[in-house]
């Protein structure tokens, strides 16, 4: 049996090669490791400035305790809609009215205090943007409100609301980059569509003693008051985990 | 092979927010990027001297005021920077 200096000497070449071939796979190795930990870092840091250039609300951002406010506001409406309407046309509009004026002045004054926060002392665009399509859509709502209220279709006002108030959503969704807001407007109108369908189809759209209306009424305070406030909740929670 | 005062995450997200918006307030920089008044402005006083940004600082009654404005050196860097970071992606 050969010892083993005799055997290393015998082999020594084909250690070496051996010995070689590892130490150059070693060497690759770590020089894919350096490349593939420089490849993470330049990843992520790409996916931080993409966070940075698109998600613009984080720096401007939307005081979610209006939602609150608003789906206040939405409860109060859709269940007092029909005694203030049958009260008066004028009454109701009026109601109307006053009610989302106060929203909007509740609004405006926590976008101040966010503003402040952030040493912003007017309105950026995007929230002049928010305020002025949600106006509009109030002021129009106001009106056909009062003339289908003037027919009795309560039923009719309260998915016009609903409609209509997810299209805002829809815009500010679009304009703020809120997925959340999206989902939910784009499931208001649906379900908005379906009720004025089935409504219509078996004839319950005028008056406001029937199940379909009661219905109605729960849908849109689900679609309106419950659904905002649950993603402005998500969404302050995500800005304090954010540190925003 | 990437700009050193670019390739490091607070300064590239701090250009990222002014290359969206041109100029923002300290406060808003501050807020959003989580970091300390310190912090921010030697990280700022960095960019400042190779004249990536501009501080303005100014009164608004007798409260100071600060903003910061991104110089068109600091657009050109930004731009060749992220290139950079494309050419990396690219060849890796």
């Amino acid at each position: 049996m050969p010892s083993p200096l005799n055997y290393f000497l015998d082999n020594s070449c084909k250690i070496k090669k051996i010995y070689m071939y590892f130490a150059i796979q070693s060497t690759l190795c770590l020089k894919l490791r350096i490349i593939m930990s420089e490849k993470d870092k330049v990843l992520r840091q790409i996916s931080e400035i993409k966070n940075h250039l698109v998600d613009k609300e984080k720096f401007f951002p939307y005081n979610y305790q209006a939602c609150h406010v608003w789906a206040m506001i939405a409860v109060v409406l859709t269940l007092s809609v029909v005694s203030i309407y049958e009260y008066s046309i004028a009454v109701g509009a009026g109601v109307s009215f006053l009610l989302i004026a106060i929203g909007f002045m509740v609004e405006g004054s926590l976008t101040k205090k966010v503003n402040e926060r952030y040493d912003i002392d007017d309105c950026t665009k995007r929230q002049q943007f928010i305020m002025k399509n949600f106006f509009m859509i109030s002021l129009f709502l106001i009106v056909i409100s009062s003339i289908l209220a003037t027919y009795q279709l309560y039923a009719v006002v309260l998915l016009s609301w609903l409609f209509l108030i997810s299209v805002g959503y829809f815009a500010v969704s679009f304009s703020l980059n809120i997925k959340s807001f999206e989902k939910m407007a784009t499931f208001n109108m649906i379900m908005a569509l379906i009720f004025l369908i089935i409504g219509a189809y078996l004839n319950l759209l005028v008056g406001s003693d029937s199940l379909f209306f009661t219905l109605t009424q729960a849908v849109v305070i689900f679609g309106l008051a419950v659904l905002p406030s649950i993603i402005a909740r998500s969404k302050k929670n995500e800005a304090k985990v954010c540190g925003v | 092979m990437f700009d050193p005062l670019l390739h490091q995450p607070i300064r590239s997200k701090l250009l990222s927010m002014l290359i969206s918006n041109d100029e923002l307030p300290f406060k808003a920089l501050k807020e959003s990027l989580a970091v300390t008044d310190g912090n921010l402005s030697s990280h700022l006083s960095k960019l400042e001297k190779e004249e990536y940004v501009l501080i303005e600082k100014t009164f608004q009654g007798k409260r100071p005021r600060t903003v910061i404005h991104i110089t068109q050196k600091g657009k050109d860097a930004f731009a060749s920077y992220i290139e950079a970071l494309k050419r990396f992606i690219e060849e890796n």
